[in-house]
């Protein structure tokens, strides 16, 4: 099992993660490899990190559901849900999540133990110097409230001591990759980036974690926070620029990825409420095209020297679709484009009377109230409220036209799907079901998606022509 | 047995159509002529419930079902029931009024009847032809008639 490690520090790692969770659940591929995410980010209670928390464990769910015959594990499904997604607790056999020990309630002040210090001892001119009374006297538990200068202090203490980098390290193979997700403009991420980098390559013990091949996503500021004055916080996304061009700084010539992807936003476009604590954003086209470098990671071989990318759009403009974007995209829109066909589906279907997979497949009322099942319809009610965020996001990530199952033809913008309404997939999933006569296994759920997808990718393939 | 003792039900026999023929020869003999005509066509009227019953069968459950619409739904089914009773009819009078025109009194009735007939027939083949279908052959039809 060859193995991706995917490193997510702060608030962007985590929702960049959630855009990778959903591309993976329509259909984007990981080459292989299982996908372990880390997530790395001190804040205790930041809803964010739960709701992702949650989203990986309904994926895994799913996954396992619809890969297991009850006594043996089946090959891996195409099309929805084909890559898998484990934590690194249960690579290791343990239940319950490390991750909630990487934030502490302890203030900075004490962490660095500045009582310590006699007030005519010259570091105390020095701490004074580097840090404000508020960087002091904030907790760890809140994170670095856009202070890479606390992260680069904590961090590090942090990522050594933590039983999640010490499973990395037993569990990290030969063959196994790293991928390290971040933002450059504010304090977890612009700290965590080059630490866990450096920790990871200093890690002399452990050959297959010092020469694994890694990449990282580094995101570029893509959006504002309103005036902190306002709401009493620290973060002044003013400073956001001058802390990017720091930073990028000082990643020149010192981080050592393999491959080190840029992404971000010409301008701030959207301006989020600036509370800190719940920092409740929602998803944005950059986190999709940050989401997208990890598979573009995976598709690559080890490089001979370090190598830089970026992603562009085709045109600059507030609301993207595939034309828009440009045909780079293709992959991510469909991934995209067939899953929301997939939740009109698992909308229809319940409800659809004389559908003869009801009786072929045992696709029946039972079937649509299981737990599985059931798990999938929470999946796909995240996706949704997801893609909302993202088609109405500045700027906005909108190829698709789903609102109404009697005109699917344009379900994506600017092509010409044969399928003229739901009809044509409820047919094709007949179809494919009639197909299908192997006796492998009898998996209810794996059968209802493998069906789906390929009544869906019959319409949606042409888009990758 | 003869070919139209299958509609005696509803058409009744040679006998019950000839009888009111009786006090005049000429017509009697017309109308016996008329009973012998129609019985020689016995086998294509017969033909026609039987390719129609079958014919209209295998549409549902193969072309049609191979098109989008939700056309695996009872409702298409019935339809085409009704599709295949009422061409049956249309036809089988079509072709006995072209084989043997009905100039004496009833006979277009008759006629009427054993069309009438034979729209019951096809419908029971189609019906027959559905079971063996739902039970036995591939479709993307819902299988109403699954045992």
């Amino acid at each position: 099992m060859k193995k991706v490690f995917v490193f997510c520090v702060g608030g962007t790692g985590i929702r960049v993660m959630k855009s990778i969770t959903m591309l993976m659940a329509g259909g984007m591929s990981t080459n292989g490899y299982t996908v372990v995410p880390v997530i790395l980010d001190p804040h205790l209670d930041l809803e964010e990190k739960k709701n992702l928390h949650s989203l990986l464990e309904t994926y895994e769910e799913i996954y396992k559901r619809s890969n297991n015959n009850g006594t043996s594990t089946l090959n891996p499904l195409k099309g929805f849900f084909n890559s898998e997604i484990r934590t690194i607790n249960e690579l290791n056999g343990i239940s319950n999540d490390t991750q909630q020990n990487a934030g502490s309630q302890e203030k900075f002040r004490s962490y660095i133990d500045v009582a310590n210090l006699d007030v005519s001892n010259i570091n105390n001119y020095l701490v004074e110097t580097m840090f404000s009374t508020k960087n002091l006297n904030n907790p760890l538990s809140v994170g670095f409230k856009g202070n890479p200068n606390v992260g680069t202090v904590v961090l590090g203490d942090m990522i050594e001591g933590a039983d999640w980098f010490k499973s990395f390290k037993q569990q990290c193979e030969k063959e196994d990759r790293v991928f390290i997700i971040s933002s450059i403009f504010g304090g977890t991420g612009a700290s965590g980036y080059p630490l866990l980098e450096k920790k990871i390559r200093l890690a002399q013990n452990e050959p297959a974690v010092k020469n694994a091949t890694m990449g990282a996503v580094t995101v570029l500021p893509y959006y504002g926070l309103k005036d902190p004055m306002l709401s009493n916080s620290d973060i002044d996304s003013a400073n956001f620029y001058t802390k990017t061009k720091s930073a990028l700084a000082y990643y020149h010539g010192t981080v050592k990825s393999d491959y080190l992807y840029y992404v971000g936003e010409k301008s701030l476009k959207q301006i989020y409420e600036n509370d800190e604590k719940k920092q409740d954003d929602k998803a944005n086209f950059i986190e999709l095209v940050a989401a997208s470098a990890l598979f573009d990671f995976l598709k690559r071989e080890k490089p001979d020297r370090q190598q830089f990318l970026t992603r562009a759009i085709e045109d600059d403009l507030e609301s993207l679709d595939l034309a828009s974007m440009g045909t780079g995209y293709k992959d991510v829109v469909k991934s995209v484009a067939d899953y929301m066909l997939l939740r009109a589906l698992i909308e229809t279907l319940p409800h659809e009377s004389f559908f003869p997979l009801a009786t072929n497949r045992g696709f029946n009322g039972d079937f649509y109230k299981d737990a599985t099942f059931q798990s999938l319809v929470k999946f796909t009610d995240i996706y949704y409220k997801w893609y909302s965020e993202l088609s109405q996001n500045k700027r906005a990530f909108a190829p698709l036209h789903y609102d109404n199952l009697r005109q699917m033809s344009g379900w994506i913008k600017g092509y010409d799907l044969d399928a003229k309404d739901d009809s044509y997939y409820l047919l094709q999933m007949i179809k494919a079901s009639n197909k299908d006569v192997s006796k492998e296994h009898s998996n209810k759920f794996r059968f209802f998606l493998q069906f789906a997808y390929e009544a869906i990718n019959n319409y949606t393939e042409k888009i990758n022509r | 047995m003869k070919n139209l003792d299958l509609y005696e039900w509803i058409a009744g026999s040679a006998n019950d159509y000839t009888k009111p023929f009786r006090e005049n020869e000429v017509l009697y003999n017309r109308a016996r002529g008329f009973w012998h005509q129609l019985e020689g066509d016995g086998l294509i009227i017969i033909g026609i419930f039987v390719v129609l019953g079958i014919l209209f069968a295998w549409c549902y459950y193969g072309p049609y079902n191979e098109k989008p619409g939700r056309h695996y739904k009872p409702k298409h089914w019935l339809i085409f029931t009704a599709i295949t009773f009422v061409a049956s009819f249309v036809l089988t009078l079509a072709f006995e009024y072209i084989a043997v025109a009905p100039k004496l009194d009833g006979a277009l009735m008759l006629e009427v009847k054993i069309a009438l007939g034979n729209a019951v027939y096809a419908t029971l083949v189609y019906l027959l032809t559905s079971v063996v279908w739902c039970n036995w052959l591939p479709t993307n039809a819902y299988r109403l008639l699954k045992f």
